[in-house]
């Protein structure tokens, strides 16, 4: 590639995400008065109310803490049933293997929305409807093929002989899965955990559905707001600059190992 | 090498539970889309769902229109992606920082997405509107046209940097020895692309075209919040047939041939695609 001292057309491209992000900011500042009377670029008027709202009404802000805790649960999940699973895809023959490995990719074209009426019906009958449990099982439907996918890129890019002489040295599997495989592939367990972070944290519809009141996540808080009243875009948007944060400081996190290539594109 | 026994029990969690929620709860979908359910009893109709959606001619112009904005969204996005991620630099302060800046859209909820840009279009107090009166046009939701360019653009804002991900982590993977050799060929800039890079970046992009392809066809949240799926219906796509039958149970069989029949058209799409890639490179 030739290199280039000024990206022009990445940067053009930049400024145009940036310019909707933009309007994000400052309608956080405005009043809800100001949005749909005046045109006005940075805030006339700028008030922290919209911010304030949402740090002391608790409906809101366990809203977030109920997000978290079944997008933790759901990351967690994910990995532990993926890892395994990727080092067997990536490690031994078995028929139906390629098939069977294509078709994971198949789960990710399960759209939520279809999804919604027969896990609703699962999740009353086993009981766990409106627990986040519930949404952290509900989205490994589509988590777990992807963690397999992008951790079976990073087994195999180790050489076989380092599981060999792990057995020599005497490690069992699982001992050899926690003292070598996973501190060899860490990061590339870090970028499968950002994707599954990220797909989990902005899914809507099923997180939504799959909950009423004590697991109502931040975006269904949102759904309900914004269904109810027409407008209130200055609480929408204080309440997604805020939803920002945690995959912002994760992603920065995981940066480095993410601009790696991630090794799907190997094939 | 590890035995089959162990083999085995590597696989089973994941197995397990994606039968338990992937495949089961499918199954339950295909099941209600054949049969009348009333609470717990359900009897067997055969096609019926099926053809009481596909002769209604709500539901085909739905799909029309669903077709036809996947198909617009895709057109943009995967040159416009692409474009970006060979232009993108290839390391260094300035790419971390572009990254990290085009993965914000990723991060953001449909919902909040569909609420921006109703928010950038308001009459007269919107950015956007603002901005294309500048040059003497009215943007208008009320106006099919003008409605179909705002939801288009917020699916670009929203999505194209998916796009410029998948097909710079295709990048990445081509070694450095293949330029070199290319460049000692004095090839043009065009036949490094169409030879070295391309065939390397033809699988992240299809992949990347098949996530795009399913989440615009069944798009929902963002066109209800910005246009309601108006003006009358010119914005309302195939998945608003979910809630209109999720009001009542006396629908549920036809919300499930709904889903079914999406399902089909995505995995149709993905598997031609995916077939057409992988079979162009082993003939290469």
């Amino acid at each position: 590639m030739k290199s280039q001292r000024w990206p022009i057309a990445a940067l053009l491209y930049v400024a145009f995400l940036l310019v909707p992000l933009f309007w994000l900011v400052s309608l956080s500042f405005k009043t809800e008065v100001e949005i749909v009377q005046q045109f006005t670029i940075w805030p006339h008027d700028p008030t922290f109310d919209n911010f304030l709202l949402i740090f002391t009404v608790s409906s809101w802000w366990m809203g977030y803490v109920h997000a978290g805790i079944y997008v933790v649960l759901n990351v967690s999940v994910s990995l532990l049933v993926a890892l395994p699973a990727a080092y067997a895809f990536s490690r031994s023959e078995f028929r139906m293997k390629k098939p069977l490995f294509v078709s994971l990719l198949f789960f990710r074209l399960l759209a939520p929305i279809i999804m919604v009426v027969p896990f609703t019906e699962i999740f009353y009958d086993t009981g766990l409807f409106d627990t986040h449990i519930a949404v952290a099982l509900a989205h490994c439907y589509f988590n777990v093929p992807i963690a397999i996918w992008i951790l079976e890129g990073a087994v195999s890019a180790i050489p076989p002989e380092m599981d060999q002489s792990a057995s020599i040295d005497g490690h069992s599997l699982l001992s050899f899965f926690g003292r070598v495989l996973i501190p060899t592939i860490a990061p590339t367990i870090a970028v499968a955990a950002f994707f599954c972070f990220m797909f989990s944290w902005v899914e809507y519809v099923l997180s939504g559905a799959l909950t009423a009141v004590n697991a109502k996540p931040i975006s269904g808080i949102m759904m309900r707001v914004a269904s109810v009243s027409e407008g209130d875009y200055g609480v929408l948007a204080a309440v997604s600059l805020v939803g920002f944060v945690p995959g912002i400081i994760f992603f920065i996190l995981v940066r480095r190992h993410l601009l790696q290539g991630f090794s799907i594109g190997r094939a | 090498m590890i035995t089959k026994v162990q083999t085995l029990g590597l696989l089973a969690p994941a197995v397990l539970m994606l039968m338990v929620i992937g495949v089961w709860p499918l199954a339950l979908v295909m099941f209600y889309s054949v049969h009348e359910n009333f609470g717990s009893d359900s009897v067997f109709v055969g096609t019926q769902w099926y053809s009481q959606a596909y002769f209604s001619s709500n539901f085909q112009n739905n799909l029309l229109r669903s077709i036809g904005f996947s198909s617009l969204a895709l057109a943009v996005e995967l040159p416009l992606g692409l474009f970006i991620a060979l232009r993108l630099p290839r390391e260094g302060r300035l790419l971390s920082t572009l990254v990290v800046l085009m993965v914000l859209p990723l991060l953001t909820p449909n919902i909040v997405v569909g609420y921006l840009f109703k928010a950038l279009s308001l009459p007269h107090t919107g950015l956007l509107t603002w901005v294309i009166s500048i040059i003497g046009v009215d943007l208008s939701l009320n106006n099919p046209i003008s409605a179909w360019c705002v939801i288009i653009l917020m699916d670009v804002w929203h999505w194209t940097s998916l796009v410029v991900l998948f097909a710079y982590a295709g990048l990445k993977a081509i070694p450095e020895e293949y330029y070199r050799a290319a460049s000692v060929d004095a090839a043009s800039s065009w036949a490094v692309f169409r030879y070295v890079q391309w065939p390397k970046l033809k699988l992240m992009l299809s992949i990347a075209a098949i996530l795009r392809f399913m989440d615009a066809f069944m798009i929902y949240a963002e066109p209800l919040a910005v246009t309601h799926g108006g003006p009358k219906t010119a914005t309302s796509f195939v998945a608003s047939a979910f809630f209109q039958s999720k009001k009542t149970q006396f629908e549920l069989g036809f919300g499930a041939a709904v889903s079914v029949t999406c399902f089909v058209i995505v995995a149709v799409f993905a598997f031609v695609l995916f077939k057409l890639v992988t079979k162009q490179s082993l003939a290469t």
